[in-house]
């Protein structure tokens, strides 16, 4: 098991080299610089200042170059500076990547509370009205765009009540009551957004293993029906639901930006839209980075579940 | 000279909001110097009445963080928002009840009187009791002279400052003694006081920039503005303190301003709806939705200088043929913009926007002359005018704008008022929206491909600003690439007359000779909205930048 896992954390290193350079390759490509972006609007930037700003920032020197400055950099923990703001990337990060944790984690619990429960009695009363209702539910989760609930949910007890979340973001150690109100709320929408998917995942997995041999068994042995539910049909049908957390959770750093947006939390998500949008190059692939790493590390930690789940599965 | 005249009415005023405004221009010329208020005291519009303290939760130009909190190294509209609270300027524009939204009157910020001895050069009376804000590295120390000399020269020779040579032919600014300043120019230039009380000039501390590069980072903002910054948190709020050392004390009286950061306009409605935010700038849809919901909501309306222009390039097929120019003017359904953008409040643009005041000549009214004729929606005499430049069976172009900048509003006004309107004209016209960035590296570059652009003019107060920017073969926004010999000399002849009302004349020719020319065909500027709970008093708005320092200083909150 340790050879596996360390293998698979060596396979980090060639993945990282892949999307720092398919990060910093394709944000150049975008049409204009930062350069553009400092005299938007005020006309036109004169050759003169181009090359002395061009130069101030490193952007005149040679791709290869500004890439093997920033890739020195950061194998020393420095993720460089913003260039509009000069702003130190990783200070903005530790500050950002807490909101997005916490909303992630807040709304992965949410949707796993809301879609596992429903998927299962779902699968159970196939065909009757409580599946005819869970499905609906899932679908109304899947078709409608969560940031539309979003700005119901914000716009709507503004009118009637004169209540909205607070306006300005504390931090869960700070203010956990008002933390709560705000990111909780965003946490309520998306993971609304996200169960849809899971249920339906669980629902037609569990109905493939309720169909199994070993339940009729287990039911013939005189097993009462939940406990087989429970006890035998439920860890088996989790394998493809951990899979879709695997894929949810990278999506969920910087991914929930309308989110962000409505229910102003500084994370991630508003960080890279402003960075990719101004051409902030060293945000861009910092953020870009940041997501491998999670998406690596996440994808491990669902393989490694798998054993859990599996006693099948053995990792040598 | 510049005098009295120019001093008092350099920033025009909104006919249609003229009250006391111009009492004081005399439109004769200048004698003696000319003061703004009593030196090292407090400047007019003390209330009495008004309740110092209290916090004051805004949305003002804070949409997104602001790229840099140093003002000489960005000029976007947040950095600007920012810099008012926090830096002084050696003018300002006045506000108060007698000062309407839309009237630019210059009064003293740093500067307690002024002087212009010749036409090329100014001398400024810097308020004695000045200070710094006491906060490291300049420790509450007086502001002198010699601050205000070496803003000016970091202002000319930094090189991510975007506009050193706003300041025209200013060549020189030095102290003569601690709290005497004198600009030299290389020549007379009229709108010298009005672009000192603009964003340009933010007076900013040597030891600061000497120690640490640039005042890009919130430590390192130290001015002599109203309001210290406390706190910066990105993404979310800028939090400001009532300076306690600001010379026109009891100034201001708040004792903290909450600036937030909601990047999303439902979101910024809602927090106003339920009292958490105090004063904030809705459009004029949501100012109506408002009006239902929180039937006490204050507003201030005004003329806003933020205009949207069309241009297209004139020296490049087709819009090089001024026929083709005359039948997009006349293929603009200008009252069709006003109706789908601002519920029809609003006016119709010319290079100058009505928010600059009575520089701006009204293409509907009679003082235009027979010119205006162009700007009237008239898709069958612009269909004439392409027949007789060789487009009988019309012409395809462009039309390029940035949709994901301006909002909603801005694009539907974009693909169902312009472009229907302009093929009623004869033009077939291909939609090509473009991302915002792509547009300011591309398209706004000049690079129109012979199409036209519909997008937004910068956000200027001082109509030189606007005419020699987009007019002047040096100008810095010349999109159209327009090389005029007899315009540039009227914009000389404008920049160099001291005399407030024929300069105004100059400028309202200027005009003319540009609709002749059917050089911008211009767009629309609608009405805008500052919206503020009950509680808030003394709020007179301005359209300009700096409102932090200029309208912030005199609110106060009741109960």
């Amino acid at each position: 098991m340790t050879a596996y896992i360390l293998r698979r954390l060596g396979l980090l290193l060639p993945t990282l080299f892949g999307v720092s350079v398919i990060a910093f390759v394709l944000v150049r490509l975008l049409p204009g610089s930062v350069l553009e972006q400092m005299y938007a609007q005020y006309g036109a930037i004169d050759a003169h200042t181009r090359t002395v700003l061009s130069h101030q920032l490193g952007l005149d020197r040679p791709l290869v170059q500004q890439y093997g400055i920033w890739v020195w950099g950061v194998l020393h923990g420095n993720l460089g500076n913003s260039l509009r703001s000069s702003t130190p990337v990783w200070s903005e990060l530790s500050v950002r990547l807490p909101v997005d944790i916490e909303l992630g984690l807040l709304s992965m619990v949410i949707s796993l509370l809301i879609a596992i429960p429903i998927g299962i009695i779902s699968a159970v009363r196939q065909n009757r009205i409580a599946d005819y209702v869970a499905r609906g539910f899932a679908i109304g989760a899947l078709s409608i765009p969560y940031f539309w609930v979003a700005i119901l949910i914000v716009v709507f007890p503004s009118i009637w009540w004169h209540v909205t979340p607070p306006l300005q973001y504390h931090t869960l150690f700070a203010d956990p009551i008002a933390n709560l109100e705000q990111v909780g709320l965003a946490a309520v929408v998306l993971g609304i957004a996200l169960s849809g998917t899971v249920m339906r995942v669980t629902r037609t997995t569990m109905l493939e293993i309720l169909r199994q041999d070993y339940i009729r068994t287990a039911r013939a042995k005189g097993l009462g029906g939940w406990k087989v539910i429970v006890r035998h049909a439920l860890k088996n049908a989790m394998l493809p639901v951990i899979t879709i957390i695997g894929l949810q959770v990278p999506l969920l750093i910087g991914g929930a930006v309308i989110l962000e947006q409505i229910f102003i939390l500084p994370g991630v998500g508003r960080y890279l839209l402003d960075a990719v949008l101004q051409r902030d190059y060293p945000i861009v692939q910092a953020i870009n980075l940041l997501v491998a790493v999670v998406v690596v590390v996440v994808n491990l930690g669902i393989d490694l579940t798998y054993a859990v789940f599996d006693p099948r599965i053995r990792y040598s | 000279m510049l005098g009295a005249v120019g001093l008092t009415s350099c920033g025009g005023s909104n006919n249609k909001n003229n009250a006391a405004n111009n009492s004081s221009s005399s439109g004769s010329a200048p004698a003696a110097p000319t003061t703004s208020g009593a030196a090292g005291t407090a400047t007019v519009g003390l209330n009495p009445a008004a309740k110092p303290g209290g916090t004051l939760h805004t949305n003002i130009s804070a949409s997104a963080d602001p790229p840099n909190l140093d003002p000489m190294l960005n000029r976007s509209f947040q950095t600007q928002s920012f810099s008012g609270f926090v830096y002084s300027r050696l003018l300002r524009f006045k506000t108060g009840p007698n000062s309407p939204a839309s009237s630019y009157q210059v009064e003293g910020d740093l500067a307690s009187t002024w002087e212009q001895p010749d036409p090329q050069t100014v001398i400024f009376h810097l308020k004695p009791n000045a200070k710094w804000q006491n906060k490291a590295p300049v420790n509450g120390r007086p502001l002198v002279a010699a601050d205000v000399a070496y803003s000016f020269k970091r202002f000319t020779t930094e090189p991510k400052n975007v506009f050193p040579h706003a300041l025209g032919p200013v060549t020189d600014v030095t102290a003569t003694d601690d709290h005497t300043v004198q600009f030299k120019l290389s020549a007379p230039f009229a709108p010298l006081l009005t672009l000192l009380a603009e964003f340009y000039l933010a007076i900013m501390p040597h030891e600061v920039i000497e120690q640490f590069g640039d005042a890009s980072q919130p430590d390192h903002a130290v001015g002599s503005g109203p309001f210290l910054l406390r706190t910066y948190q990105r993404g979310v709020a800028l939090t400001f303190d009532r300076n306690p050392d600001y010379y026109d004390a009891p100034l201001p009286y708040l004792a903290t301003v909450v600036n937030h950061i909601i990047p999303d306009p439902a979101t910024q409605v809602a927090q106003f709806r339920s009292g958490q935010l105090d004063l904030f700038a809705p459009s004029q849809e949501d100012y109506t939705a408002l009006k239902s919901s929180n039937p006490n909501v204050k507003a201030n309306e005004y003329t806003s200088l933020a205009m949207n222009w069309i241009y297209c390039d004139v020296t490049q097929p087709p819009f090089n043929d001024p026929r083709v120019r005359q039948a997009l003017y006349k293929a603009l359904d200008r009252d069709g913009m006003l109706k789908v953008w601002f519920n029809g409040h609003g006016a119709w643009d010319t290079i100058l926007s009505p928010g600059q005041g009575d520089f701006w000549l009204d293409p509907k009214g009679t003082a235009f002359g027979p010119n205006a004729d162009v700007f009237k929606f008239d898709p069958q005499g612009a269909k004439q005018l392409l027949a007789a430049a060789g487009h009988s069976d019309g012409l395809s172009v462009p039309l390029y704008y940035a949709n994901t900048a301006y909002g909603q509003l801005f694009n539907q006004v974009a693909e169902t008022v312009i472009a229907p309107s302009a093929k009623q004209g004869g033009f077939n016209v291909q939609l090509k929206p473009t991302e915002y960035n792509t547009y300011i590296a591309t398209i706004d570059q000049g690079h129109t491909d012979g199409g036209f652009v519909f997008g937004y003019n910068i956000t200027w107060v001082e109509p030189d600003e606007s005419i020699w920017n987009a007019c002047d073969p040096n100008g810095g926004h010349n999109v159209s690439h327009i090389n005029d010999a007899q315009l540039t000399s009227m914009i000389q002849a404008e920049r160099g007359d001291l005399n407030t009302d024929t300069r105004k004349a100059k400028i309202q020719d200027i005009q003319r000779y540009m609709a002749s020319k059917a050089y911008y065909p211009g767009g629309v500027t609608g009405t805008a909205v500052a919206a503020y709970q009950p509680k808030v008093q003394d709020l007179y708005w301005k359209g300009d930048y700096l409102w932090a320092s200029d309208v912030l200083p005199h609110v106060w909150l009741k109960g």
